[in-house]
């Protein structure tokens, strides 16, 4: 009904029609002939502005200048990726540094992956160990950190060196290198590190599960063995949840950062708590001042006769239990067995007693 | 064997004892050459029992029948007739006593008689021939004076209890558990659904203080 009032109109009224040719005429898209083409592209950017709307022009776009453009994907003009404003941040960086950073991390990546030998760090880099500034936190004396991760981890650990009571350093080592057994860790940093109570990780770069924990003995005196080694597990645990070397040095610092505020009610009143160790333990003073924590310890020789209590009362348990068991099944047999008493032989009668003349009498008065 | 009353070792088959004279005819002389129905297992004409210690006992002297089905239990506390102590009543019972089960006569060999005189505070246990193995004569004295305090405490249903408790750890060792047949094997004359008797009026006109 509506088309027919329609065509109705539209013969009525010849000049609504020419009306709305016009307007369609009016509001078409832009077309150039093929001399005005040829006269733009021959310009130097004239009248028309390189777009990525202009039919072509990503083969123009392709010719610019690599330096600004990052990832191979970023480079071809006709991905969705060129068609949208760039956000990078790294666009404003250095481009050498970050296809060194790139090519860095593929180097660690295929060295993780070779088989490699432990050998331990040279004389000159503990060295250089020693020499490191007294304020340091992170200790990377041969540079396995690019400068924008050291710094970052350094802020970390200072940040968390003002609100924490342990102090938290972090010693990072080559990735095929380890410390020497007779290392001596109170002269790290020129012996900062025994000035309050702290902690000292040192974890090869790359290779969290080798991570090495070594606390001062005040801490250690204060804190169980088991709570200790617990925190190794739950840092090596954290580290190892990403493949990135410096994305698992954070995740273990924060991990260890977390778990030293959780130790700091153990260590309330530490003078007190410190002097009374120091007089019922004196070989302790004799302890170096840092001791290490391993992971697989859990046993501790002051714990022994607590174990063997926990041994006995779990038999205790097991003694009761079966006891009880026993008892129930005889309950069970009383109630639902019924016995049958031996044949007696064939019992000669006495005192003419055809039945029976065993008999036993007290007085119990 | 000796003799109970003498403890003299007279000859196996001897009629009577040659020491002191005892025999069944010298006890029938004084209580009667009849024979009593134990259709009570528990038998109190003293009175010495409360109402829910003579129930409590009387449902465990069931139990104890239950479990050892060829052993009927008599337990009498009460008085006994001038001439006659606890031992020789405790024999006088076993030999006089009888006993029915599903209308078949339970052989009196496998009677055990517990008979507390409180007034001459006497206690004796006898025991027919088929038990005479299990416990005999110095078992007995054992058991009883493992209950001599709750008797002189006048803890009679005590004393009883622990008594059937010790007669039942001694039969367990000898015997061969099997599993039950009925809930309640044991049941009355008629009663043939195994269902456990009535008290008193239910069960077998019986008339304990004509035991003696």
């Amino acid at each position: 009904m509506k088309a027919v009032a329609l065509i109705i109109v539209m013969l009525l009224c010849p000049g609504a029609a020419t009306w709305a040719q016009e307007t369609e005429e009016f509001l078409g898209l832009p077309q150039w002939s093929a001399q005005e083409l040829d006269a733009m592209r021959q310009s130097d950017g004239g009248a028309v502005k390189p777009s990525p709307l202009w039919p072509g022009i990503a083969a123009d776009v392709s010719g610019m200048s690599q330096g600004f453009i990052l990832g191979a994907a970023s480079s071809q003009a006709d991905s969705p990726e060129a068609q949208q404003p760039h956000t990078d941040v790294s666009k404003f960086l250095p481009p050498a540094l970050i296809i060194g950073t790139r090519d860095r991390r593929a180097a660690q990546m295929a060295q993780r992956q070779q088989a490699h030998t432990l050998r331990e760090v040279d004389p000159r880099f503990l060295l250089e160990v020693e020499g490191l500034p007294p304020g340091q936190h992170l200790l990377d004396p041969s540079h396995q950190l690019p400068e924008v991760v050291r710094d970052d981890l350094e802020r970390f650990l200072e940040s968390h060196a003002r609100d924490a009571r342990v102090a938290l350093h972090l010693l990072v080592l080559p990735p095929d290198q380890k410390l020497p057994s007779a290392v001596n860790l109170a002269k790290m940093a020129q012996g900062s590190l025994l000035q309050k109570d702290c902690c000292l990780a040192v974890c090869p770069l790359g290779e969290p599960w080798r991570l090495r924990l070594f606390m001062s003995s005040a801490v250690r005196d204060r804190v169980p063995t088991a709570e200790l080694s617990q925190i190794i597990d739950d840092a090596i645990r954290g580290a190892m949840q990403t493949m990135d070397s410096e994305e698992q040095l954070h995740r273990l610092l924060i991990r260890l950062s977390i778990r030293l505020f959780w130790l700091e009610p153990s260590l309330a009143d530490p003078v007190a708590i410190t002097e009374t160790i120091a007089k019922a333990l004196p070989s302790k003073t004799e302890a170096p001042a840092l001791l290490e924590i391993t992971g697989t310890e859990v046993h501790e020789p002051g714990l022994a006769p607590w174990s063997s209590l926990t041994w006995a009362a779990a038999l205790f348990l097991v003694v009761a239990l079966g006891f009880l068991m026993v008892q129930r099944w005889r309950r069970y047999q009383l109630r639902h067995c019924e016995w049958v008493l031996p044949e007696p032989p064939a019992a000669r009668p006495r005192f003419d007693c055809p039945h029976g003349a065993t008999v036993a009498m007290i007085h119990y008065q | 064997m000796s003799c109970p009353f003498c403890g003299a070792y007279p000859p196996a088959t001897a009629a009577f004892c040659a020491a002191c004279g005892f025999s069944l005819r010298s006890l029938q002389a004084v209580v009667g050459e009849h024979r009593v129905q134990l259709a009570d297992s528990l038998i109190d004409p003293a009175k010495t029992l409360r109402l829910t210690e003579f129930q409590d006992l009387s449902h465990h002297v069931d139990e104890f029948e239950r479990r050892f089905p060829q052993v009927k239990v008599t337990v009498f506390l009460g008085d006994l007739p001038t001439g006659v102590d606890a031992r020789g009543a405790a024999i006088w019972l076993v030999n006089q006593g009888a006993v029915t089960r599903q209308g078949v006569p339970h052989p009196a060999e496998w009677t055990v008689a517990l008979i507390i005189n409180p007034s001459q505070s006497h206690a004796s246990i006898g025991v027919g021939y088929a038990l005479e193995s299990l416990l005999p004569a110095e078992k007995i004295t054992e058991l009883l004076a493992s209950v001599s305090h709750h008797l002189r405490h006048r803890e009679y249903g005590r004393a009883v209890r622990g008594l059937l408790n010790s007669c039942q750890q001694c039969f367990m060792g000898a015997g061969k558990p099997r599993a039950r047949r009925l809930p309640d094997a044991r049941a009355s004359e008629g009663d043939h659904l195994g269902l456990p008797p009535m008290k008193a009026e239910a069960r077998e006109p019986a008339e304990p203080s004509t035991f003696f």
